[in-house]
């Protein structure tokens, strides 16, 4: 009996299995620097009226906004230097309830990355950014996008 | 035997299907006019009873509040939501509902802290199944549920006032936001490239050409040069040439040009390339961009298996042949005198001043500076042009000017504004100038009635 379980629980997960994204746009790319050095560009377009936060966001005590995540698929050929750089107007405010300084982007902001190729070969990395998106009387429930982008 | 499991797999997967479609169309959800579906909650504090469903509040109205640690908007509207329910509190049941899925946090504990602090009496349950079950994707998320039972309104509370909250409990219609309005607007789709149908060509596979074009729905955005796509290693290049998001003139300027470029650029030949195609066609529509309606963009997959060794020309062709076949316009390069802005030397000698004094090659760029050293000057040109860019503000790309030699340079600027750019680089003894060249461009045309050309 055990082989017909493994069709029932793919399809169950494939109907579960919902998108739900914020209202902005993401666009990836990347930019070569230097000899085999590169920029991983995310850059997110916000529509009027929403925002998204910083990965610099505070939280204190498991209380404040969730700061945008983004994360990259371990890869040896790879050297990530430094954090993830954020390009943008970066507007803070004291939140009261929260008794923290929350850290936001309205508009546009662009996560920059430099990545190091130790190889000489283009190499695919992947990756995601989780984010919240807030507007007045309103945030969406934390979303994740998958993205991969090519070093060449 | 195998043929009787696949039967009993068809059939399991079948009978999994339907159920949950049967769950689906009876109302699991709850909708507005319809009766408010069963639920039942259990660890309920500040209330009488410790678990709770719908039944209990029958005969009162029913405010379920879906709530997560990380919204701002949600904990702010507590004491509001407090304050309401202690002056409705014989007709309004107010049921907060914090969501404790493991990504969200521990809502328990942020509630008690807040509770304190803002003297909150609110009934208070914590729950992760039944805002993935209601597929809630937006809070404050507010079930408005009448004493018999019906759903009466799906909002973000924005709206509720002492007024209209004393309107509803009179019998009158009062009509809050409608959460359910907009959802579509924040549904994102993958991109459909990555079925059976449209993945990866494997080695032995039938299929030895694909083509797809589909409008963009809201994807994330991403493509790639035809120029970078036919270098890729073979394994990535059997996912096919994928563009998501793409404006119609983008997929000719790919097409023709094969790089995704953004300023005048030399061709193999010597000559100067506009990177944009002029569009002369009677009925412009197509060419018409907006990301918000999503008009105007387009999504492209084209793989094929038969391409062995990296050809760019056949690539571009294959490109060219399918725009041709799908919106007819007809296409030809001609040269046209076009505005172009340009990297100059205002004094003389000013490269030479900055020609590198060796070292290590070193490139650091923040929003406000530039600092590189022993580089090409072609860095650093193609760098100043990306941070300038915008689509009316073309440029010439990279060593226009024959200087050879690696440089440093510092530059400091806030480097997305072009007059302060344009000041920073003055002192340096560089310009950026307006000039009109003649340059090779991509024209789009109305397709000729006698044929093609």
């Amino acid at each position: 009996m055990r082989k017909y379980i493994i069709p029932l629980v793919l399809l169950v997960a494939f109907n579960i299995n919902a998108q739900i994204l914020a209202p902005i746009k993401v666009e990836f790319s990347s930019v070569k620097k230097g000899s085999q050095a590169y920029e991983v560009n995310i850059k997110v377009t916000i529509e009027k009226g929403w925002h998204i936060f910083s990965q610099y966001s505070e939280q204190e005590d498991g209380l404040g906004p969730l700061p945008t995540l983004i994360s990259f698929q371990d890869n040896k050929a790879l050297t990530f230097k430094d954090e993830v750089k954020e390009k943008g107007k970066l507007i803070e405010k004291y939140e009261d309830v929260f008794e923290v300084n929350t850290k936001y982007y309205e508009g546009s902001v662009t996560f920059v990355q430099t990545v190091q190729n130790k190889t000489d070969k283009p190499i695919k990395l992947r990756g995601t950014i989780t984010y919240m998106a807030c507007k007045d009387g309103q945030c969406l429930t934390p979303q994740e996008i998958k993205f991969e982008v090519f070093l060449n | 035997m195998k043929l009787h499991l696949l039967v009993i797999i068809f059939f399991m997967t079948l009978i999994c299907y339907s159920q949950n479609k049967t769950v689906l169309s009876s109302g699991s959800k709850p909708q507005i006019g319809n009766f408010m579906p069963e639920f039942s909650l259990n660890n309920v504090t500040f209330y009488k009873d410790s678990s709770v469903s719908l039944k209990d509040f029958k005969g009162k109205w029913l405010f379920m509040d879906f709530w997560f640690t990380g919204c701002t908007t949600c904990i702010k509207s507590f004491p509001k939501i407090n304050d309401l329910q202690r002056k409705f509190k014989d007709d309004i049941q107010f049921l907060m509902i914090g969501v404790n899925a493991e990504k969200y946090g521990d809502p328990e504990n942020v509630y008690k802290k807040l509770a304190k602090k803002y003297e909150l009496e609110l009934v208070s349950a914590y729950d992760s199944i039944l805002q993935v079950k209601w597929d809630i994707w937006s809070m404050p998320y507010i079930i408005v549920v009448d004493p018999k039972g019906f759903v009466r309104g799906l909002t973000s509370g924005t709206d509720f006032t002492d007024q209209n909250l004393m309107d509803l409990i009179k019998g009158n219609d009062v009509v809050f936001d409608d959460m359910t309005v907009n959802r579509h607007k924040y549904e994102i789709p993958d991109v459909d490239f990555n079925s059976e149908k449209s993945g990866p060509l494997s080695n032995d596979s039938l299929l030895i050409y694909r083509s797809i074009l589909t409008k963009w729905s809201g994807q994330a955005v991403s493509g790639t040069s035809l120029e970078k796509y036919v270098k890729r290693p073979e394994d990535y290049r059997r996912e096919g040439f994928k563009l998501s998001g793409y404006p119609l003139a983008q997929l000719y300027k790919l097409a023709y040009w094969g790089k995704d470029i953004y300023s005048a650029f030399f061709l193999p030949e010597g000559v100067l390339a506009y990177p944009y195609p002029v569009i002369r066609v009677s009925n412009d529509h197509l060419f018409q961009v907006d990301y918000k309606n999503m008009s105007g963009l387009f999504n492209y997959n084209l793989a094929i298996n038969s391409l062995k060794n990296s050809n760019l020309d056949k690539v571009m062709k294959v490109f060219q042949n399918e725009l041709k076949t799908i919106f007819e316009f007809d296409v030809c390069i001609e040269d046209i005198k076009m505005p172009v802005w340009c990297i100059v030397e205002k004094s003389k000698n000013a490269l030479e001043n900055l020609k590198t004094k060796g070292g290590k090659e070193k490139v650091n760029v923040t929003p406000v500076s530039i600092e590189m050293q022993n580089v090409p000057v072609q860095y650093f040109f193609d760098r100043i042009i990306y941070e300038l860019y915008s689509p009316d503000r073309v440029f010439i790309s990279g060593d226009n000017l024959g200087f050879s030699s690696n440089i440093d340079i510092t530059l400091n600027a806030i480097l997305t504004d072009f007059n302060d750019t344009k000041n920073a680089l003055n002192k340096l003894g560089l310009d950026i100038i307006l000039l009109e060249k003649e340059m090779k461009c991509i024209v789009i045309k109305d397709p000729n009635p006698m044929g093609s050309q």
